[in-house]
């Protein structure tokens, strides 16, 4: 904050330009931030209180007041507060104004660490807004949806590192080196399609190939083809690229591509590019969801047949559809939400769980991570992250197969797999079991007063530790912003977050100096009591009753959630885990994560209802995942798209 | 000129172009090594620095304290090169250590991301356009940028780490070199026929149209990521357009047993050798190298060099000789940039050559350490694009921070664009500490001529 303050009062002092908002904005303004931000006081030497001054402030001022306002961050706790509605109507109106004035905005809101900033009350409290709607909207597939599709030709995508959810729309866009490898990848495929080459003008396969016949008679130099021979090729072509056929009116625009480059370069480059239109096209390479269903009173369009076929593959697989998509293509409406619930139920209901909906749980815990942490182990113990990895993938798998209680499950079981490692004797003692220990196939029962469910897992302590120790804050922020719901500003940049080393203290000694420190306390007041319990285990994850040659302290507490359920000290990790699965407030959270993943963005107080009712399936079916996955995608936020949000 | 121009070679065009009296040409390159560079590193021996505790880690480390410039010159006697920097003794008439900026607005740590090239804040990802990215906007070649890096995880072709062309647009490295090599010369050597060319540019004409139809159905934000699609097409088409003016000659045939290697040095260098052929045909004059830079990209080994630790911890200083290991490292990439001067001068332009008209920069995107706090950034120039700066043979540190005649990375970035001429009041964020107590706006006057 105060690195944000000198910044405002240096750029305030530097007034240029102008800025237009609506006067109905500029008294919210004045009620709710004049108190402070006045001529008199000038709290961080912003004053708002003259109109003049107000108007002709920097867009950098109004994209910071816009941003903390729309984070909530200001104003403070502590003053009275906008509704919600009032302060979406100010963040917008600012918004636009700067983009009409040619500035970037960066809608944090719109990006996958930033979630919790929607305050949780007013997704699970009060009366929901009655027609939730995502934005019409174009998703980029993910890396390896396009893999599949682009017939064993380069990588032209990648994902975003960092991201507590991997996946969303907004974050992805198609550059000119992707769209180089993609159109690269889709010359290459037609050209496996048409082997052939032109001799003495004569169209003459290439040695040893056959081409494809649908595929001649469009390259065929010496005749042209007839409108249903064109049809033909260029559905063919369509129906491999984007699952459909080519539209009437598509059709006569790729005729006149087709005899464009005929007149200039000949047949065989004009049928090849006819046929490459559908594997270039925005179809082929994002997820459109424009809906296009009649307008209701909401001001939403439901999405088409097509596009809800498209959008549950694209969610639910990374491989080709599988049979029941395309039987419902035939043999289903989805007209109403129980068809469209039946369908899920249907792509759901497999021996092993879907793979997508196993990832979710990977990157919601976020323990594969583990192999990346560089560690140099200690003589006594044989440690292999991978293994570790493994054996926490086959535990949920387990939990997930089962479907009865599955959050409460993964945080509280105290089973666990161990790999069949030929070092077994050395590696169980990451998981302090005794020498005598006989290793066994299947699940294995570790001491309930040591470990409970995947934040014990030695996965997911040493992906949330150091190289070189335990990492409180990593480990605290985890569990504010996954379980809590809470929020963590951005490190500002005036702080340098290393702790000093001192071989004589315990890390939570060595930790003081933050608590001392009230500038890095405040963001840090609620983290490290939640990681600090968890010094009950080392950097890699072994449980230790000492620390130094003393005892080790592995209290802990949850500070300042506002929930009396979960607020409070606790003596032990153990503890607090309990605490935390029986939260109804922790429940909630872990459905706002699920919507994310399965809806790719972030809620909006606008699908209050789909998470209530999301929330409402886990809880009446017992908790279970396959429960909650049918309501998020029958609901209306992943059926129904609208502008007007 | 007349219609004839268009068909020469980049490299004709230009000596027609500067003996017509055009511009001369320019060309920059970037190496960004992650793991910080530490002044000591680049202090040549003879040359005693004043330095003062480091103004956040007061006991941890120190940063430059010179009251005023000092400006000496490298060849001057009894000044030599330090040991990391041994490989560019060949190189010293060209070669400038600067010392002294600092860089806090980027925030500091593990690296700076976007920031180092942005002199902006690390925080908040790609949130305005890098200084490469600026330099190769005001002085295109077909391709406008050419991107390259090598990351921790070796398994994505691409990888987003410090260059960004605008808010939020991140610049993609190629990190498989034997991919780099196949989409920058791979047409060119492929021979491509005309009429395939032809065909393919009203193809991309066809998709640039089409995509706009759909752009028009879709909100300015989604419509926005449509447009850069449809922008890719459009570039493409033209490059391709022009790639048959490229000397397929000039493109040495891929060594698969560097290029197809797993080995970073290997990788690294086959970077270095895909940046010089593109500045040689003239395919581009704009290079980013990214070696580990940007995060979660910093933690890479140095196999090929018998190094079996990760830079993370050799940063860290856990293991014992991590300080040779460092040196070592330290020494393959001097190495690296020296032989990419010994290529760039032996082709002739005007003159000289043409490494007379590049400006190669060296520097680490987390700053002075491997926990940076930026208060320093110590960087290393090779050229002096043509006479338009003042370097070569030059040891130049900037008053101490907060001083006057202090300079900011941001600064130095706003004289490499007056250099370009593309000249802006100031490119990337001010630092807030300094506003009042030193200027911040237009070129340093010490490095432009």
């Amino acid at each position: 904050m105060r690195s944000l303050v000198v910044c405002l009062c240096v750029l305030i002092l530097q007034l240029i330009g102008s800025f237009a908002l609506a006067d109905e904005v500029t008294a919210l303004l004045h009620r709710y931030c004049a108190d402070c931000h006045n001529q008199e006081t000038k709290e961080g030497g912003l004053s708002i209180q003259s109109l003049k001054e107000f108007k002709d402030a920097k867009p950098q001022v109004w994209s910071s007041i816009r941003e903390q306002l729309q984070l909530r961050q200001m104003p403070p706790k502590e003053s009275p507060q906008p509704t919600i509605e009032e302060r979406q109507r100010v963040v917008t109106s600012i918004a636009a104004s700067l983009r009409t004035g040619g500035q970037y905005v960066n809608n944090k809101l719109d990006w996958p660490n930033y979630g919790n900033y929607v305050p949780h009350a007013a997704l699970f409290t009060g009366q929901p807004h009655p027609a939730p709607a995502t934005g019409v909207r174009i998703w980029r597939q993910r890396p390896a949806a396009y893999a599949v599709r682009n017939g064993g030709g380069i990588q032209a995508f990648s994902m975003v590192p960092g991201q507590q959810i991997a996946d969303y729309s907004a974050l992805y866009t198609v550059d000119e080196s992707a769209a180089e490898i993609v159109l690269r990848n889709a010359q290459q495929v037609v050209e496996v399609w048409s082997p052939v080459e032109l001799h003495d003008s004569k169209l003459r396969p290439l040695p040893g190939k056959q081409p494809a016949t649908w595929f001649l008679p469009i390259l065929n130099p010496e005749r042209e083809p007839t409108p249903e021979q064109f049809a033909q090729s260029v559905n063919w072509a369509f129906n491999w690229a984007i699952t459909r056929s080519a539209t009437a009116e598509e059709l006569t625009r790729i005729r006149q591509l087709y005899d464009q480059v005929n007149a200039s370069h000949g047949r065989l480059q004009a049928g090849r590019s006819a046929v490459t239109v559908p594997l270039l096209m925005p179809e082929a390479i994002y997820r459109l969801e424009l809906g296009a269903g009649p307008l209701d009173e909401h001001g939403r369009r439901r999405l088409t047949k097509h596009e809800i076929l498209g959008a549950l593959h694209q969610t639910l697989f990374d491989s080709h559809p599988p049979q029941a998509i395309y039987d419902a293509r035939v043999k289903v409406e989805l007209a109403t939400r129980e068809e469209v619930a039946a369908l899920v139920d249907k792509l759901l209901s497999t021996t092993r769980p879907n793979a997508r909906l196993l990832n979710f749980f990977d990157e919601y815990f976020d323990y594969r991570k583990a192999t990346a942490v560089f560690k140099e182990p200690p003589a006594d113990v044989d440690f292999n992250a991978s293994n570790l990895v493994r054996d926490t993938q086959r535990l949920i798998e387990t939990i997930v197969a089962d479907d009865r209680e599955v959050l409460r499950r993964l945080l509280t079981t105290t089973e666990t797999y161990i790999s069949d490692d030929s070092d077994l004797p050395r590696g169980q003692r990451i998981y302090n079991l005794p020498d005598d220990f006989k290793w066994q196939a299947g699940l294995i029962a570790l001491s309930a007063e040591e470990r409970a469910g995947i934040l014990t897992q030695p996965s997911w302590l040493i992906a949330h530790s150091g190289n070189f120790d335990n990492d409180p804050v990593r480990r605290g922020k985890w569990i504010l912003e996954h379980l809590l719901g809470g929020t963590v500003p951005d490190l500002p940049i005036s702080v340098c977050a290393v702790v000093p080393p001192d071989e004589a203290k315990t890390l939570r000694e060595r930790f003081e100096v933050i608590r001392k420190d009230a500038y890095c306390w405040k963001c840090h007041q609620q983290m490290n009591p939640l990681g600090m319990s968890f010094e009950a285990f080392d950097h890699f994850g072994r449980y230790r009753l000492k620390e130094q040659n003393r005892p080790v302290d592995v209290s802990g507490a949850v500070v300042d959630i506002g929930d009396q359920t979960v607020d409070g000290p606790v003596a032990h990790p153990v503890e607090l885990i309990q605490r935390l699965a029986n939260s109804k407030r922790v429940q909630e959270v872990f459905v706002r994560y699920a919507f994310r993943y399965f809806l790719g963005r972030n809620e909006t107080v606008r699908d209050a209802k789909t998470l209530q009712e999301a929330n409402r399936a886990y809880e009446t079916s017992g908790g279970s995942m396959k429960a909650l996955v049918i309501s998020l995608l029958s609901s209306d936020s992943f059926l129904y798209r609208t502008v007007d949000l | 000129m007349g219609v004839a121009a268009p068909l020469l070679s980049p490299l004709i065009a230009r000596l027609q172009a500067e003996a017509n009296g055009g511009p001369k040409p320019m060309r920059f390159v970037f190496l960004l090594e992650g793991n910080g560079l530490p002044a000591g590193q680049i202090q040549p021996v003879g040359i005693v620095r004043n330095e003062i505790p480091n103004m956040r880690n007061p006991g941890v480390s120190k940063q430059s304290g010179e009251e005023t410039l000092v400006d000496l010159k490298l060849s001057a006697p009894g000044h030599s090169l330090p040991e990391p920097l041994a490989p560019l003794a060949r190189h010293l008439k060209r070669l400038t250590i600067l010392q002294g900026l600092s860089g806090r607005v980027c925030g500091g740590g593990h690296s700076n991301d976007f920031g180092a090239l942005g002199a902006y804040s690390n925080s908040s990802g790609a949130k305005d356009i890098t200084i490469d990215a600026a330099l190769a906007r005001a002085n295109p070649g077909i391709f406008r940028h050419v991107a390259l890096g090598i990351a921790s995880n070796g398994k994505p072709n691409i990888i987003y780490c410090c260059s960004a062309s605008g808010p939020n647009q991140k610049i993609p490295h190629y990190q498989d070199p034997a991919l780099a090599y196949n989409m920058l010369f791979g047409r060119i050597l492929g021979g491509n026929t005309k009429a395939e060319v032809g065909a393919q540019t009203m193809l991309l004409d066809f998709m640039t149209d089409d995509i706009h139809r759909l752009e028009r159905q879709l909100p300015d934000e989604e419509s926005q990521k449509l447009q850069r699609f449809a922008d890719a097409f459009a570039s493409i088409s033209k490059r391709h357009a022009r790639l048959s003016e490229i000397d397929a000659q000039l493109i040495p045939a891929r060594r698969d047993e560097v290029y197809l290697s797993e080995l970073e040095t290997k990788r690294l260098e086959a970077h270095v050798e895909i940046a010089a052929t593109a500045l040689i045909t003239g395919l581009t004059n704009t290079v980013t190298l990214a070696s580990g830079a940007g995060s979660p990209n910093f933690e890479v080994t140095f196999k090929g060099l018998g190094i079996n630790v990760d830079k993370h911890n050799i940063g860290h200083r856990s293991v014992a000789g991590a300080e040779q290991m460092e040196l070592k490292t330290r020494q393959f990439h001097m190495e690296l940039l020296a032989k990419l001067v010994d290529q760039l001068q032996a082709v002739p332009e005007g003159n000289g050559s043409m490494m007379d008209n590049t400006l190669l920069v060296y520097l680490s995107d987390s700053a002075e350490n491997h926990h940076s706090t930026c208060y320093e950034w110590p960087m290393l120039l090779l050229g002096n694009l043509g006479g338009r700066l003042k370097t070569g043979d030059r040891y130049v540190n900037v008053p101490k921070y907060g001083t006057k005649g202090h300079g900011t990375v941001a600064r130095f970035y706003t004289t490499l664009l007056h250099a370009a001429g593309a000249p802006v009041d100031h490119f990337g964020m001010k630092d807030p500490i300094l506003e009042g107590a030193i200027e911040q706006a237009g070129p340093l006057a010490e490095l432009l001529t």
